[in-house]
């Protein structure tokens, strides 16, 4: 399947990659929003695209005998005509408090409902810690209470900013909450529960490493022996 | 007396009482007069500070040196000006900028000569705080010591940036007096009034998230 033109810059086609990406996200997101969208992934079959979306009810993505999943598919063919013939795929999120995602849209519609901001933070800070995340990292960004606008973060566990484990592990999400006085920035990162950190590192008990000092030592003197026995029958045959 | 006239154009809240407050104690410091003027009922109640309900320009300033301090102004202020008046925008602010300093307030105050305070966008007492170490320490713009956009820790794992730039000291931002307490605790009364205002459904501040 040929995406791009033929004499498209290389640099050119991960710009192009990365908005259309983009742009089908966006499009999801406005689709599957009823359904708690929290992301997608795109896979590349023979003949085909596969778009594997992630939600937190599939049921409704799906709809009725998948009404609704052959309606989006139509239109992101229509409307993305590079990614060729399109296949959806729905997936449930397995625990949706440890996807940044929809996080932020609970956080948001919550904010957007009324619930006072500090508590809505907390609880939604207090879910994905209970989720078993490492960490957790609320940003929320404009006209709280009152007119003067701030930014509060709320922060729990480990939270990584930069280098390898801030790009790497940490996953984000962000949604916007509209309300009367405008527009809040809800951003939500998480530290999932399985990523293993650079500065994680287990310290042994004495008697498991000398048991397997003992191993090695015993595998090494082994391979010593081997070493020596073929050199002594060379000799035994000259 | 030389005067600095905060011209209210806001809703009240008690972040802009604080920052009136603040305007209030730093003017009274160097011996300036202070008065939010153009004030409203809400504002009038619970002013701990000289507050008029009309503007400034509606008082007789003929022959007096009046500056109306505009971001959107061509020059800076600088500490060779002598004014009588200075007129700050008692304006919160929003991004993107609606520039309501340079529609509301700098169009009333006809012959008035018009000066900004550098790229930065100081809160309301920041702005009378870095005009009057202007005009009184006689010092410029570009020495003074700014934090822009601020972070201050509340408690562990809770911090809040500001949106304002503000004149510092030893590298910490000169905040209005009870800022924190307000960021930290806030004031349930009134946030529970702002939800309401806002028709954002029900009082949820004490209720189940």
């Amino acid at each position: 399947m040929v995406m791009y033109g033929e004499n498209v810059p290389v640099h050119k086609k991960f710009v192009q990659y990365g908005m259309l990406k983009t742009e089908l996200d966006e499009y999801l997101e406005k689709e599957l929003d009823r359904a708690g969208y929290g992301g997608m992934r795109l896979q590349r079959v023979p003949n085909a695209t596969k778009i594997i979306a992630y939600v937190e009810r599939p049921a409704i993505a799906i709809g009725r005998r998948g009404r609704n999943i052959r309606r989006i598919e139509e239109e992101v063919q229509e409307k993305f005509p590079l990614l060729g013939r399109v296949t959806i795929e729905v997936k449930e999120i397995p625990v949706p408090e440890l996807n940044p995602r929809v996080v932020a849209r609970r956080l948001a519609s919550a904010i957007e409902r009324g619930v006072h901001f500090r508590r809505a933070a907390y609880g939604a800070l207090r879910r994905i810690m209970n989720a078993g995340a490492k960490g957790a990292l609320i940003k929320l960004s404009g006209k709280l209470i009152g007119a003067r606008a701030r930014t509060e973060k709320f922060m729990d566990g480990v939270v990584k900013y930069c280098g390898e484990p801030g790009d790497e592990y940490m996953i984000e999400g962000y949604v916007q909450a509209i309300t009367k006085p405008g527009a809040i920035g809800v951003t939500v990162k998480i530290m999932p529960p399985d990523v293993e950190l650079p500065d994680e590192i287990e310290v042994k008990p004495p008697e498991e490493v000398e048991d397997k000092l003992k191993e090695l030592v015993g595998e090494k003197a082994e391979e010593e022996s081997e070493e020596e026995k073929p050199e002594e029958s060379e000799e035994g045959e000259e | 007396m030389p005067v600095v006239f905060v011209e209210h154009a806001d809703r009240w809240s008690p972040w802009l009482d604080l920052e009136y407050t603040e305007s209030f104690r730093v003017a009274r410091g160097y011996g300036w007069e202070f008065t939010v003027t153009g004030a409203d009922p809400e504002v009038l109640a619970k002013a701990r500070y000289p507050a008029l309900p009309y503007s400034g320009s509606e008082l007789p300033l003929k022959g007096e040196r009046v500056v109306v301090l505009d971001p959107d102004a061509e020059e800076p202020l600088t500490p060779d000006e002598e004014p009588d008046v200075i007129v700050v925008g008692g304006i919160l602010g929003d991004h993107p900028r609606r520039h309501r300093t340079r529609k509301l307030i700098t169009p009333r105050f006809e012959g008035a000569e018009v000066r900004h305070l550098g790229d930065y966008h100081f809160s309301i007492d920041g702005a009378v705080r870095v005009a009057l170490i202007i005009l009184e320490e006689g010092l410029e713009i570009e020495e003074l010591e700014v934090v822009e956009r601020p972070e201050v820790e509340l408690e562990d794992g809770h911090s809040v940036r500001l949106h304002c730039d503000y004149p510092a000291e030893d590298g910490r931002p000169i905040l209005p007096e009870g800022l924190l307490e307000y960021l930290r605790e806030g004031i349930i009364e009134y946030e529970e009034a702002e939800l309401r205002a806002r028709g954002r459904g029900r009082d949820r501040v004490n209720g189940a998230d």
